[in-house]
């Protein structure tokens, strides 16, 4: 620890107070802490006698319990006690509870489940009274296949969106509702989705993993500006009702999300003509989709507006139309997924190295036609790219590295710029690519420590 | 390229090219109203923290900004971030504060960001007398007022 000179510690003493003084600079301060680091600094500040009272502060607005945190399940208990008598006089915008911890799994599911819903009454208890700002609520449950284990939770819910969609009145006297966003994880009954077809004033819906609820009321939604619609994992919400839902709210929605098993060819075709100005598109399972569908989301898509793009297992769509779809420019592009698309080609990928500059995540598992050359080109080009999946790619060898290696020995001492996308990159996954030698991973680890690299058996290179 | 004439705190005068100065939102605003003739007085802001700040919007200007994840993943900012970003604000914390307040006060998101991601990086998994020293911060409450306060907070203090 540095200590600083006495004659320095006045106008230190002075910034720090400074700092303090100013609820933008801690609020950036705080975002970047977590939950456990936000309790310090409340501690901080009334070690300081500054009377930053956690209101004053807005700590709160943003309520984000995550189990995952917790290795002790008490603990995670004390948690959300301490987070409920916290937000007792404050009005969150925004709230997230994750329940999706491995140390935990057992005691919430099972062992102590009575303790824990009684806990989580009393939280949501709170937040239906003090609801009326909440814009934005966020709920992950564990995740559950078949069974109705999370139906107690849901019914917890229920009476909070209710009080949501009844909504407030405002200044002018008029009822208004204030929900914007809605994420839920693992967890939905028919009686949740009935209230939340009845908000008007959502930007984004997130039902994923919700596997036994089915989407009949789906088409009473009408939200004045619906913008992202996300049904992934939730088997029984139909094809039918999802092109409902986004027609009814055609001309808003920019970002679609769904599984696509069921879905037929015709179906995506018909499913992307009524999106608007297409920002993120996701598709899991593309089995059925052809290349008619990317022909028409060609046409449809401009250069500028794309920022994701997941379209996996897509094993019909040839590389000639995929080498059409990227000889375009994407500069916004930022993630891009196509694990399984069986006949990409290297003429594609460096593409999307020459096309694609600014990604920041790429992923290409088990794209088994691939070889060096389109990943050699990424490399060189995408100096932003933070996270790179190549599993499984069999033909892919040492030398699709070895130019960027070389460029990075050339420009050895040069630390202003980045030289290649070795500079940028903080996960790079290799798992069950047989060409790629350890000797390679090695020397790309030792220059770049703070990389995490998983090797052929998909363990973490250690030096 | 045109420049424009900016005063520190201690009356210097330094000329920085406008689309460098531009970064700041502040002085881009005084730059629409008054154009690039009259001087811009910045009494908050010394020599050398404008030299950081002149630094951090050159380089900006050619290559993306920080981008670090909320909340942060590690305390070693060179693995959330760029090596530049990291050693840029690798600084003795009173040089750190006042470039946070400079950054602030000129508004300059992006540099606003990394630096109060360094503060975070320095508060984040140290102990609460570590972080009092390290802030170098008076403890004046009585010992049953602090048991009292530690008591409130402790799930805060132990390892989860």
């Amino acid at each position: 620890m540095v200590d600083i000179a006495d004659s320095q510690k006045l106008s230190f003493k002075t910034h720090l107070r400074n700092l303090l003084a100013s609820k933008l600079i801690v609020k950036e301060i705080v975002d970047f802490l977590s939950i456990r680091d936000i309790a310090k600094s409340e501690i901080i500040a009334k070690l300081f006698k500054e009377r930053l009272s956690s209101t004053q502060l807005n700590i709160y607005n943003n309520v984000v319990i995550k189990a995952s945190e917790f290795q002790d399940f008490n603990k995670f208990l004390t948690f959300i006690d301490w987070y409920q008598n916290r937000i007792e006089s404050v009005y969150p915008q925004t709230f997230f509870l994750c329940i999706n911890s491995y140390y935990l799994k057992e005691d919430i599911q099972e062992l102590q489940r009575p303790l824990f819903l009684s806990y989580l009454e009393k939280l949501f208890a709170r937040l239906i009274s003090n609801s009326k700002n909440l814009i934005s609520l966020r709920i992950n449950m564990a995740r559950q296949h078949g069974d109705r284990i999370n139906d107690p939770l849901c019914d917890l819910l229920v009476p909070l969106l209710k009080q949501l969609v009844s909504g407030i009145i405002d200044e002018q006297g008029q009822i208004v509702q204030n929900m914007q966003e809605l994420w839920i994880e693992s967890m939905a009954t028919v009686e949740m989705i009935k209230q939340i077809s009845q908000f008007e004033s959502l930007k984004l819906l997130k039902i994923i993993n919700c596997t036994y609820v089915t989407g009949e009321f789906l088409r009473n939604l009408r939200s004045n500006n619906l913008r992202t619609l996300d049904f992934r994992s939730s088997y029984q919400i139909e094809f039918n009702q999802i092109l409902e839902c986004v027609q009814n709210n055609s001309g808003t929605i920019n970002n679609l999300y769904v599984d696509g098993e069921y879905v037929k060819a015709q179906q995506f075709v018909e499913l992307i003509q009524n999106l608007k100005n297409i920002q993120e598109l996701g598709i899991f399972f593309g089995q059925k989709l052809k290349d008619s569908f990317l022909f028409e989301l060609n046409q449809k898509v401009t250069g500028e507006s794309l920022r994701i793009f997941k379209m996996r297992k897509a094993y019909k769509v040839n590389n000639q139309i995929l080498n059409l779809f990227f000889t375009r420019c994407f500069p916004n592009l930022r993630k891009l997924k196509l694990d399984e698309c069986r006949n990409i080609q290297d003429s594609t990928v460096v593409l999307i190295g020459t096309n694609c500059q600014k990604l920041r995540s790429l992923s290409l598992n088990w794209c088994q036609q691939l070889k060096s050359d389109g990943i050699e080109k990424v490399l060189l080009n995408c100096k932003l790219l933070k996270k790179l999946n190549l599993v499984g790619l069999k033909l892919l060898q040492d030398q699709a590295f070895e130019r960027a290696i070389q460029i990075e020995e050339e420009k050895k001492n040069d630390i202003h710029e980045l030289r290649t996308a070795l500079d940028s990159l903080k996960l790079m996954n290799l798992a069950s690519c047989d060409y790629v030698s350890d000797t390679l991973l090695y020397k790309i680890k030792r220059n770049h420590r703070s990389m995490v690299i998983f090797n052929y058996y998909q363990d973490e290179v250690e030096l | 390229m045109s420049k424009v004439k900016l005063v520190t705190s201690e009356g210097e005068i330094v000329e920085v090219d406008i689309e460098v100065a531009s970064k700041s939102v502040l002085i881009k605003g005084m730059i629409d109203d008054s154009g690039v003739e009259e001087e811009i007085p910045l009494p908050n802001v010394k020599r050398n923290i404008l030299q950081k700040i002149i630094d951090f919007c050159t380089y900006i200007k050619d290559n993306s900004p920080p981008e670090i994840e909320k909340p942060l993943k590690s305390n070693n900012l060179n693995d959330v971030t760029t090596p530049w970003y990291a050693e840029f604000v690798n600084l003795d914390q009173e040089v750190l504060f006042e470039l946070i307040l400079a950054a602030n006060y000129l508004d300059i998101k992006p540099l606003l960001e990394l630096a109060c991601a360094k503060v975070a990086s320095l508060i984040k998994n140290r102990s609460i007398p570590e972080i009092r020293k390290f802030f170098n911060i008076e403890n004046d409450f009585t010992p049953e007022e602090e048991a009292q306060i530690m008591e409130e907070n402790k799930w805060a203090e132990e390892s989860f």
